[in-house]
């Protein structure tokens, strides 16, 4: 069947030239990498369109260019990460002790995990975790969190070997638990 | 609970989180939104290079303009005269010379059929734009009377030329007789006293 969005898609941006196919071919392969990306960064929608959107200008203008792009998907990995860093702007203040104790009250009331998970309590207090970990781990968590990349393109990404990339995800994993649990214990405790 | 003995419980909680963590799908037509951003970008910023390309092309054109402009000036205010050198001038003032005796009649002649004459400036003007004449005015072709006169000046000798005009006309002013001149004697009369007495 026939989304209604690709009819308008095909018909509104009929492209004439090589460039123009390229870039349809491209958006349409890549969109939702480029967009996951850029989500995971800003935790918006709307910011998120507007890196996915400035992505692939740049794309084009790159393309004008002639310049050379090898692996595609890793380059527009890398330029939607750079912009959507570039746009990132420091996260609201969330109370963690608010939120930790939300959350044990769902707990405690008997909700299962996923609930508790979807919530927008844990959402916040999961944020926050992350952003206080170390620059190198962050970034390695947050591109992996989109499940769209492999390590050896979060490598090329980020520009450090593939084995670092695995170490720092451990690393991130093993940090956040520990924080997650001492905050949780510490309500539970009360 | 201590540390070398995790809770499965945060575990399972950390790894729900993180798969919500990953965000939500995209919304429909993301990828056409994306394109149509990008080609309305694409498109101002040509429009935009459009314009600047159209203002350094008038603004050389301009100036193309300007430098012909002020290239040319200076001849247009140099005199013919001026511009020759005395070598050249003798050179092209011969030709002027041999052809002034038709020049009068020429001129009488082009007054007549281009009504009154135009200011210096303009026939200067007229002169350096277009081919430099040998002559100016440029001579028109002799008419019969002409020929006849230039034909017979160049055989006639200067007492034909003397015995051809009325000797009444160019008679010396010694030769000429002139008769005395009589003044009568200045008479004054009385005057008549009826007639003055009429009057009043």
């Amino acid at each position: 069947m026939i989304d209604a969005g690709q009819v308008i898609l095909s018909e509104s941006v009929s492209t004439t030239d090589a460039i123009g196919d390229e870039l349809e071919a491209t958006v349409r392969e890549q969109a939702r990498l480029v967009y996951k990306i850029a989500y995971s960064v800003l935790r918006n929608h709307h910011d998120a369109e507007d890196v996915a959107q400035e992505t692939f200008l740049r794309f084009l203008r790159q393309r004008k260019r002639r310049v050379e792009i090898r692996d595609r998907r890793a380059w527009l990995a890398s330029v939607a990460w750079r912009v959507a860093l570039d746009r990132k702007r420091m996260p609201g203040e969330v109370r963690l002790e608010e939120a930790a104790q939300v959350v044990t009250k769902l707990r405690t009331d008997g909700a299962a995990v996923d609930e508790i998970a979807a919530s927008r309590q844990m959402m916040s207090l999961l944020e926050r975790l992350v952003s206080s970990l170390p620059r190198d781990l962050r970034e390695a968590l947050i591109l992996s969190a989109t499940e769209e990349l492999t390590s050896a393109e979060i490598s090329q990404v980020l520009g450090i070997p593939e084995g670092s990339v695995r170490t720092r995800l451990l690393r991130a994993r093993e940090i956040l638990r520990e924080k997650l649990a001492a905050l949780l214990e510490h309500k539970h405790a009360r | 609970m201590h540390d070398d003995e995790p809770d499965p419980y945060v575990d399972e909680l950390l790894e729900a989180s993180l798969k919500q963590y990953r965000g939500e799908e995209p919304r429909s037509g993301l990828e056409m939104r994306i394109l149509a951003a990008v080609r309305t970008q694409e498109r101002a910023a040509r429009l935009r290079w459009l314009g600047w390309a159209v203002a350094v092309c008038a603004g050389i054109l301009v100036a193309i303009a300007l430098t012909l402009h002020f290239a040319r000036a200076p001849h247009r205010q140099l005199t013919p005269s001026a511009e020759l050198s005395p070598k050249e001038s003798g050179a092209r003032r011969a030709p002027l010379q041999a052809a002034k005796p038709p020049a009068p009649a020429m001129a009488s002649q082009q007054r007549a059929l281009s009504g009154p004459p135009r200011p210096v400036a303009g026939v200067r003007r007229v002169a350096t734009r277009r081919s430099r004449p040998e002559q100016f005015p440029s001579p028109l072709p002799l008419t019969e009377q002409e020929k006849l006169l230039l034909a017979f000046l160049e055989k006639a000798t200067e007492p034909d030329l003397v015995a051809g005009t009325n000797e009444t006309d160019v008679a010396p002013v010694s030769d000429l007789e002139i008769s005395r001149i009589k003044i009568a004697a200045l008479e004054i009369k009385p005057l008549d006293d009826s007639q003055s007495e009429q009057e009043k």
